[in-house]
């Protein structure tokens, strides 16, 4: 018999793409990454924050390092997934991911703006070791040498210089999602929706080119960042800028910087320095620069 | 953690606390004033008017309050602490503790007993009576062994005591039992050479012997030292006060000032006494979260498993509490040893960056007080503090130190 779990959210994208099959690639004691036939990453997990490419299920379980096996097949049948001695009930409501900039006058962030020095003053007391703002880390000079090149060299932000710089950064530092890739996903996620609001270019990692440097999952997660399939939690970083909420701006971070060892924090960080190089872009002038520096760099 | 608080005197409130004046009103928590205050507080408001001599009834002190003749502040802006309520008026007898390290003076009121009393928002005759008790009699009864003990040491040593009854099976915050053994054993010998009455010494012991929670505010003023004593670095996340006012819980953090970060107040997990359940309970209330705060208390439940017959829970959660206590600590205390963790130092010092970072709040077992003034206590039993504060004061630190 079957340990039956109900799931409270399926994301729109992971409803999609589980329907063509899948498999474990990743188990944590509360969470399952399923590899799909498309090479996409579904996550199942207990955690309760929703986004579009996650199952979250209901209650309590075994856990899932001791219940399934990394190649394990997941059935997809509609109302419910077969995963190992499981079976996931999906009969639930579909997340979307909702915030879009469309429509929304640039310069609505502005007031942002102010709260970067607090966001940066809150990132930079985490002082986890092995981040990305960790300074005995191993990684550390080449961060600040990435930092100093892109947002201290005294000169315009150059788009397509950062991410070709970013591709050879890819798959640094600590961690399961590796410190660099973490940041640019924060950052990207923060600073495309503005880009294209004031005509420049987005910055898109081609995913192809990331699996080279890092592993599958971070690369994909990567990509869903940058596409802005992101969960509620980063959502709410991501339409506080743009609202102009830095009070929610503020907030939002918090939620972000308890992920993984130093997942958030290394996400926070880009996500500062995504949202200050875009605030730059409607006329801040030199908010990056300020906020590397005061973050250590 | 290198504090070394001392009891060193028994005085009138408004004699000793620091700002302390007549028509003033010491309070657990953070502030609040009458109207929002929880039931409990206002009974044990009331109870205070009249032990004060302010007002003749319940209806005359709730009059007077209303009219603004009653002036309310946190026991913490006054270097004080009191357990539940924590009203400390200014007639009321206090400990005095003093760090003979850093030189802080720190104040509690006197504990009496369990059930109806005034901590608890109970302020009957019998309420009354034991307050006048204890002004009158037991106070001084005490301050008379010590000044004996006095004549041989600085003080009575507060952190030995704790220490010793950490290592005896008590938590100090909501077991006291070899504490207070301890603390009439050390004092028994002082109190008998004070020439104090007889009648009045017999009397003494007997109330020490029928209330465990003997100790508790005294183990509390020690803690608010310790704590004093972490106080005010600039820089420091780390978490210096943790109190309940019964509507709000607050902290404070060493390198952000005075300032409160508070969160409604939780309901507590409880054992409820026999008559009572949870639907009676008053949401959490009082400053003997100082105990956690310095490192002991719930923090040290692993060293305590006695404790879970008083307030609910397993032996198995109350050493996953401690454990998990690690978690959002800066260290080990190095003088409050769990002998049932091999020793272990208790976890010490709330990190607010930690908190953040693993989603873990401090744990802590308490007292549960009716939500009607006039009841008392109805049980006792596990809370865990909202992540709401400390999220506040981490924007809080990020404001002040904003780079």
């Amino acid at each position: 018999m079957p340990t039956k779990l109900n799931a409270f959210s399926v994301g729109d994208k992971a409803r999609l793409w589980l329907a063509g099959g899948s498999t474990v690639a990743h188990l944590f004691p509360n969470s399952v990454y399923l590899r799909t036939s498309s090479s996409e990453l579904v996550t199942v997990t207990r955690k309760g924050v929703r986004s579009p490419v996650t199952v979250n299920l209901a209650g309590r379980g075994p856990s899932f390092e001791s219940t399934l096996r990394i190649g394990d097949e997941a059935l997809d049948e509609g109302d419910a997934l077969h995963l190992g001695g499981l079976e996931l009930g999906l009969a639930c409501p579909t997340f979307h991911g909702s915030f879009t900039a469309d429509g929304l006058d640039p310069r609505s962030a502005l007031p942002v703006a102010s709260r970067i020095p607090a966001a940066c003053s809150m990132v930079g007391v985490m002082n986890l070791r092995e981040s990305i703002l960790d300074g005995r880390g191993r990684a550390f000079p080449e961060y600040a040498a990435f930092f100093r090149s892109c947002f201290l060299s005294g000169r315009p932000f150059d788009g397509n210089g950062f991410l070709e710089k970013s591709y050879e950064m890819l798959g640094l530092g600590f961690g399961f999602t590796p410190s660099f890739d973490d940041f640019l996903a924060g950052f990207l996620c923060l600073y495309d929706p503005g880009a294209a609001l004031v005509g420049e270019k987005m910055l898109l990692v081609d995913v192809g080119r990331a699996e080279k440097r890092t592993s599958w999952a971070s690369s994909r997660l990567l990509s869903y960042m940058q596409q802005g399939l992101v969960d509620e939690e980063v959502e709410r970083v991501v339409s506080s800028l743009y609202e102009g909420e830095g009070e929610a701006f503020l907030d939002g971070l918090e939620d972000v910087l308890g992920r993984g060892h130093s997942s958030g924090l290394d996400m926070a960080v880009g996500m500062v320095m995504g949202a200050a190089t875009f605030l730059d872009l409607v006329g801040r002038g030199s908010l990056a620069a300020r906020a590397a520096r005061a973050m250590g760099f | 953690m290198e504090s070394d608080p001392n009891w060193t005197d028994v005085a009138p409130a408004l004699k000793v606390i620091p700002g302390m004046k007549d028509h003033l009103i010491l309070h657990a928590g953070p502030p609040i004033d009458w109207e929002r205050m929880s039931g409990p507080v206002r009974g044990a408001v009331i109870g205070a008017c009249i032990y004060e001599g302010w007002a003749g009834d319940a209806a005359g002190a709730e009059r007077l309050v209303k009219g603004g003749a009653v002036h309310f502040e946190p026991c913490h802006h006054h270097d004080s602490v009191g357990p539940m309520a924590g009203i400390i008026s200014p007639r009321m007898p206090v400990f005095v503790v003093t760090d003979r390290k850093y030189g802080h003076r720190s104040f509690s009121n006197f504990n009496e007993g369990i059930g109806k009393v005034l901590r608890y928002g109970a302020y009957n005759e019998e309420v009354l009576r034991r307050l006048a008790y204890i002004e009158e009699k037991f106070a001084p009864l005490l301050l008379a062994g010590l000044n004996e003990l006095k004549k041989e040491k600085p003080g009575f040593a507060m952190k030995p005591l704790i220490a010793q009854g950490l290592t005896m099976g008590d938590d100090c915050h909501n077991r006291y039992v070899a504490t207070t053994g301890l603390f009439v054993r050390e004092l028994s010998s002082y109190l008998v050479a004070s020439g104090s009455d007889r009648e009045e010494l017999r009397k003494g012991f007997q109330f020490m012997n029928a209330n465990n929670f003997t100790t508790l505010n005294l183990g509390m003023a020690a803690a608010k030292s310790m704590t004093m004593a972490a106080h005010g670095v600039k820089y420091s996340t780390i978490v210096t006060t943790m109190a309940r006012n019964g509507t709000e819980i607050g902290i404070r953090v060493s390198g952000l000032g005075e300032d409160w970060f508070t969160a409604p107040a939780p309901m507590v997990n409880g054992l409820w006494f026999p008559g009572f359940t949870a639907k009676d309970a008053n949401p959490d209330l009082g400053d003997s979260a100082i105990t956690e705060t310095a490192g002991f208390g719930g923090f040290a439940m692993a060293t305590a498993p006695a404790i879970v017959s008083w307030v609910g829970g397993s032996v198995a959660q109350a050493f996953e509490i401690t454990r998990k206590m690690y978690e959002i600590t800066y260290t080990k205390h190095r003088y409050f040893l769990i002998p049932n963790l091999d020793f272990a130092g208790t976890p010490t010092g709330v990190d607010v960056r930690k908190v953040v970072k693993t989603g873990i709040t401090p744990n802590i077992n308490t007292g549960v007080a009716s939500k009607e003034a006039g009841v008392g206590q109805v049980g006792a039993g596990l809370v865990v503090f909202p992540m709401e504060m400390f999220k506040k004061a981490l924007k809080g630190y990020a404001e002040t130190y904003s780079l």
